[in-house]
């Protein structure tokens, strides 16, 4: 375990040096100033100048001046953005709590109806499990900004039921002390937070759905097919034999053995998930990371985008690593594939 | 002893009867979905439309305005105005018991008085005055109709007493003042902003007298306004004001619908029959004060000619682009002068479309294959919902002609900043005027010092124009200067340094319930006078 651990950890620096060298070689080729691209500052005196030269090492070679860099970075500077002529990491800490709103809501709500209905899908019983297989693969084929766009017209405008845009209304004057809004409305003590809750869920509602689409349907379809292969193994056929109720087959023992592939499944499509998060900020002027990435890009501000697509590529990078890790856990055999 | 605990109670009680009054009032009051991020909160240093929205009519007063259905000049921080016989000095009383904003940062320790009108006004017209040259030193409305040339000298008659001496006599001075860049700033923020070191916070963190003061700011997001609880004047109506800064027109209807909006600002002309859907939404539309025009720039050959500029103007089928871009939401410009405007010509022929003519004339100019620029304005503006879609009609038009014309279009910011160094052959712009005087519409526009400030588009000086310009702000009597801006309207026909297309109208989407005057036909939004009807 421990050798399987550092090999994953040997490939988190690897990647992430390979990533920060991307960005580096991008900040260099990009249109404008090196110096400004790399720290943010526009018009920068004499005086910063020189000194940010020095800081950055623009003057040593191609390999100090990357060094340099990922010193810089990794510390936690991620320079000045050029829209605002605030630090970076102020304005990403300001917006990531929002997506992680949003993103773990739609992943537990994923799983939530995910699991139950893949194991529903794996029976063999009835017209469901066909509907729900019929239904997975139309919903696969559907891509996020159309079921967004979708139900933002049927019950943001049409039925006028939901908000379909925005995080809360503004008149409610959350203080920001998590970022996540429905902590932070609970830990006010404002008389109308009960009000503010409520509309800050409704906001929820639609995004987080379309959000959650496309995770629930790859959980439902890897469920089911792990539980099909599962359900034939023989220790399944031998409790059978011996009488243990079905429920209990499924419940405690194919179950879990299957959880470990849609984990894996899932790592793989946390690419996918976060081009999701951004369409979906993006048509729901969800003000997250992805519509500042956005407005980022937009506005030409260098810095704030290799900053902002950094820290997304970077936790895509270590929560893979974790799944893994997670998974190397549940399922002992995987730890022999050290070179996985 | 039982004194003291007496006293300690009764602060404890005080302190907290005073928070409770600040107490934030969540759910109550009014978000406004506006179109973009203020670039400064200081209207002085700007003519953008956005940034004037969101700072002046809210957070500043200025020493006169106009009455938005008079038209007249009402007090605002000056409650009295004389003019010396020989128009060249305006003495103006001030208000007394005025109070400046406080903020985190800064408190007020004297109300407003003549040292905060010296101040302000000094800043714009004084390059020694350590404040000019903070946040760029570029004044552009002040500069384009030239205020520093126009004060001779202030002068402090006493606290509350203070004459601005003018070189020359101008009608529209107070005009000018009334405009929602004149606005008053405090010197005492000033003073400590520059001893801290920090002069650029004055037009960052704004203090002012306004009705509502600035509680926070946070860029793409929202601008959110309280009331000032000693604002000398007719209390705020609301509780809180919100920007909610919403850049796609599409998701403030969106927003309107779902009413996270009360009030959406400039829903594209497609969308208002949308919003026309919903009982319990408005449009609001005023004719606006403005002017969409193709400005021709006259230092590039072969557009020297005014004979080249004519032909072009008469290949424009103004007609079309009134079905096609504004959905006639609009009148056709004549002159510069929108029909609203007291200076208005009536008898003034509108420009005829003859392409034959047109030929005619490119030919007696002695061209033949003629291949012009067009920079058209990536977004949409008051006076112009889509200019690329204009370029595109004009491009069909002159290729009626035989004239080629390429499209050019940059990111705004680009755009604005391209703009000045003056590479085009042509562009297609506009104005919007922010007083009711008719001089607002020329000097901006087309005069040689407005060369200098970069909002003479046509890059036209033409002496003779400038001088009947002068003549008109120099004139007090109406009916003369009516007569002066008649002229001024044909030599434009006749000299075309720009073609005038259309006078939009302003529009906006509210909820029914909110009542009350919000667009003016000047200046920017108002909130000041709103209020909820059942």
């Amino acid at each position: 375990m421990l050798i399987y651990l550092l090999r994953r950890l040997n490939l988190l620096v690897l990647t992430a040096l390979v990533l920060l060298g991307l960005l580096y070689i991008a900040s260099l080729k990009m249109p404008g100033d090196t110096l400004t691209n790399l720290s943010g500052v526009t018009h920068p005196s004499q005086e910063q100048v020189a000194r940010l030269t020095e800081r950055y090492h623009l003057d040593g070679n191609g390999l100090q001046g990357y060094l340099a860099f990922v010193r810089q970075r990794l510390t936690g500077d991620f320079g000045l953005s050029q829209a605002s002529g605030r630090p970076v990491l102020n304005e990403l800490l300001q917006v990531i709590p929002a997506t992680l709103e949003l993103t773990i809501l739609a992943l537990l709500l994923a799983l939530l109806v995910g699991i139950p209905l893949g194991v529903l899908a794996a029976g063999r019983r009835g017209p469901l499990p066909n509907l729900l297989w019929g239904g997975t693969l139309l919903g696969f084929s559907v891509p996020t900004f159309w079921l967004g766009l979708l139900l933002m017209l049927t019950f943001g405008l049409s039925l006028d039921a939901l908000p379909a845009s925005g995080r809360i209304n503004l008149l409610y004057d959350v203080p920001f002390v998590t970022g996540f809004m429905l902590v932070d409305i609970l830990l006010s003590d404002a008389p109308w937070r009960w009000a503010a809750l409520w509309d800050a869920i409704n906001h929820l509602v639609l995004p987080t759905l379309v959000l959650a689409a496309l995770p629930c349907f790859i959980v439902i379809r890897t469920i089911r097919a792990a539980m099909l292969a599962e359900m034939d193994k023989n220790y399944i056929r031998a409790l059978m034999a011996r009488g243990v109720p079905r429920y209990r087959l499924v419940l405690s023992h194919a179950l879990p053995n299957s959880l470990a592939p849609m984990l894996r499944l899932l790592s793989l499509q946390l690419g996918q998930i976060a081009s999701g998060v951004i369409i979906v900020e993006m048509i729901f002027t969800w003000p997250g990371i992805g519509s500042w990435l956005l407005a980022a890009q937009y506005q030409g501000d260098h810095t704030a985008l290799t900053g902002g697509v950094l820290v997304v590529a970077l936790s895509i990078i270590v929560l893979t690593i974790l799944l893994e890790i997670a998974q190397a856990l549940l399922n002992p055999v995987i730890r022999k594939e050290i070179h996985g | 002893m039982a004194i003291t605990r007496y006293l300690l109670a009764s602060l404890t009680l005080f302190w907290l009867v005073g928070c409770g009054g600040d107490q934030p009032q969540g759910g109550s009051g009014l978000v406004y979905c506006s179109e973009g991020n203020p670039e400064t909160f200081n209207p002085q240093l700007t003519t953008s439309g956005t940034a004037i929205d969101a700072t002046a009519k809210q957070l500043y007063n200025r020493l006169l305005s106009i009455d938005p259905t008079s038209g007249e000049l009402v007090p605002e921080l000056a409650t009295a105005w004389s003019v010396s016989p020989d128009g060249l000095a305006y003495h103006f009383t001030l208000r007394q018991g005025v109070a400046f904003h406080s903020t985190d940062t800064f408190t007020p320790t004297r109300p407003f008085n003549a040292d905060d009108v010296l101040f302000s006004f000094g800043r714009v017209i004084d390059p020694q005055h350590p404040y000019h040259s903070v946040s760029g030193g570029r004044y552009p409305y002040f500069q384009s109709i030239g205020l520093a040339a126009q004060i001779a000298r202030m002068e402090r008659r006493s606290d509350h007493e203070v004459v601005f001496h003018l070189q020359k006599p101008n009608a529209s001075f107070l005009a000018d003042l009334a405009t929602d860049f004149a606005i008053l700033l405090s010197a005492e923020y000033g003073e400590q902003l520059w001893q801290q070191g920090k002069p650029t916070q004055l037009d960052n963190q704004p203090v002012g007298t306004g009705p509502y003061r600035l509680s926070r700011y946070l860029r793409n997001r929202y601008v959110r306004y309280r009331p000032h609880p000693d604002y000398w004047g007719e209390p705020a109506p609301l509780d809180q004001l919100v920007f909610d800064i919403t850049p796609s027109s599409t998701t403030r209807v969106v927003k309107l619908i779902g009413g996270d909006c009360d009030v959406a600002a400039l829903p594209q002309i497609s969308e208002l029959a949308v919003i026309q859907r919903y009982d319990d939404l408005a449009v609001d539309t005023r004719p606006g004060l403005n002017v969409a025009f193709w400005a021709f720039n006259t230092q590039k050959p072969p557009l020297d000619d005014p004979r080249v500029r004519r032909a072009l103007s008469l290949a424009v089928d103004k007609r079309r682009l009134l079905t096609t871009v504004y959905q006639n939401t609009a009148v056709i410009g004549k002159g510069l002068l929108p029909p609203i405007s007291w200076a208005y010509d009536p008898s003034l022929p509108p420009f005829p479309h003859d392409p034959y003519r047109a030929r005619q004339l490119l030919e007696s100019a002695g061209i033949s294959e003629l291949e012009l620029d067009v920079w058209a304005m990536p977004i949409g503006r008051i006076y112009n919902p889509n200019a690329i879609k204009t370029a595109e009609i004009l491009q069909q038009d002159m290729a009626n002609i035989g004239v080629k014309l390429n499209i050019v279009s940059y990111d705004w910011g680009g755009f604005i900043s391209k703009l000045e160094h003056a590479e085009y052959d042509s562009v297609l712009i506009g104005w919007a005027a922010d007083n009711l005087d008719p001089d607002n519409f020329f000097t901006p526009l087309l005069s040689c010092d407005a060369l200098i400030s970069g909002s003479n588009r046509a890059r036209w000086c033409d002496p003779e124009f400038d001088a009947l310009m002068a003549q008109a702000r120099a004139t007090e009597d109406r009916e003369a200067r009516k007569a002066i801006y008649r002229k001024l309207e044909r030599r434009l026909q006749s000299q075309v340094p720009l073609l005038p297309l259309a006078h939009a109208s302003r529009t906006l989407g509210r909820q029914r319930h909110w009542q009350g005057p919000i667009l003016h036909t000047t200046g920017g939004v108002d909130f000041t006078r709103i209020r909820k009807e059942p």
